[in-house]
């Protein structure tokens, strides 16, 4: 009798095989969602500075996700690469680092049904107001979820994370969407007093979107539309 | 389903014109703060999409009669649509009226 065991080993996201990777003149945000959107990972982009939206252009062939990261967002230049668990996070120095940012706000509990990405969104959205808002004697969410979701995702519960722990695991449950930050870094600060209540009054606060890579006619402009907000933002104009 | 409307009224049936939404404040009598904007989306071949209006608060189901008044914007392929009135109450949301 004998017994076989064949193990292979599965190589992590990062490491996955990049046989060709090659733009001209692409927005360093479009190239990373092309990269993720071709390889099949879940992204998560925390930092919309100017660099974020420079058109770079990278020719690469037999390397990994690593590799290709770190071509379109050089470490030189202030940029931060990481994983948390399968999902390709890009950051900046110039990102607050916690408890400053608000995606380092912990929630005490977080749950969704089986639902959509954009239900999810929702949900964690109207999570973060509801722990945030100061009890007026009302209290209550309203709102809408716009867009029918191709994948469904959860049910799952989440105690003491942070915004950006659940942001990861929604893209990461999705399996092919990508969150990003829509607001230059400065922007993405806690605030409190006054200013919390005014962002939170005014929808500010949340600061990032959700995409599906299915969704080619928003992939498409997805990174357009995030310079143009960011922009907006900058100038008061939103 | 809502329908995409050109100039004059008539459903403009045209696939993958990309939506995104944002919300101004009428009046907020009923919870806290303005909706929050969903992601960006687009229509289908028929120039329509899904949209799922909820309100939870604390005053419900206590027969509140305050409501939530937002006006819902839309960009359509960058260009400004005519917004929506949405309103919120415990045991009715109409939106444009309906």
């Amino acid at each position: 009798m004998s017994l076989c065991v064949n193990v292979q080993a599965q190589a992590g996201p990062m490491q996955r095989t990049v046989t060709s990777f090659n733009v001209t003149g692409v927005s360093r945000i479009d190239a990373i969602l092309m990269l993720a959107q071709r390889q099949r990972i879940p992204l998560g982009i925390e930092y919309a500075g100017m660099q974020l939206f420079e058109p770079i252009s990278v020719r690469l062939s037999q390397t990994d996700v690593q590799g290709a990261a770190s071509a379109i967002f050089p470490l030189d230049a202030g940029f931060r690469i990481s994983s948390d668990d399968g999902v390709l996070v890009i950051s900046h120095r110039k990102v607050p680092a916690a408890p400053l940012n608000v995606l380092d706000t912990r929630l005490a509990n977080f749950s969704i049904p089986k639902c959509s990405l954009q239900e999810a969104y929702i949900r964690l959205a109207n999570q973060l107001l509801a722990q945030l808002t100061p009890p007026p004697g009302r209290r209550g969410i309203t709102g809408s979820i716009p867009g029918a979701g191709s994948v469904q995702i959860g049910p799952f519960t989440m105690s003491d994370v942070t915004v950006r722990e659940v942001l990861n695991r929604i893209v990461r449950e999705h399996g092919n969407a990508a969150w990003i930050v829509q607001v230059e870094p400065q922007v993405l600060s806690l605030p409190s007093g006054t200013d919390l209540e005014k962002k939170v009054a005014d929808g500010s606060l949340i600061a990032w979107t959700v995409v599906e890579y299915s969704n080619r006619v928003v992939m498409e402009k997805i990174g357009q539309m995030t310079k143009t907000h960011v922009v907006s933002v900058e100038s008061g104009t939103h | 389903m809502m329908q995409l409307l050109d100039q004059h009224g008539n459903p403009y049936r045209v696939a993958g014109v990309t939506l995104i939404e944002s919300f101004t404040a009428v009046s907020n009598n009923l919870a806290p703060g303005l909706p929050p904007a969903g992601p960006a989306f687009s229509t289908d071949s028929l120039g329509q999409y899904t949209d799922d209006f909820f309100v939870c608060a604390s005053a419900c189901p206590g027969g509140s009669s305050n409501t939530n008044i937002v006006i819902q914007n839309h960009t359509a392929n960058g260009q400004p649509i005519a917004g929506i009135v949405i309103v919120y109450s415990c045991n009715y949301i109409t939106i444009g009226g309906n």
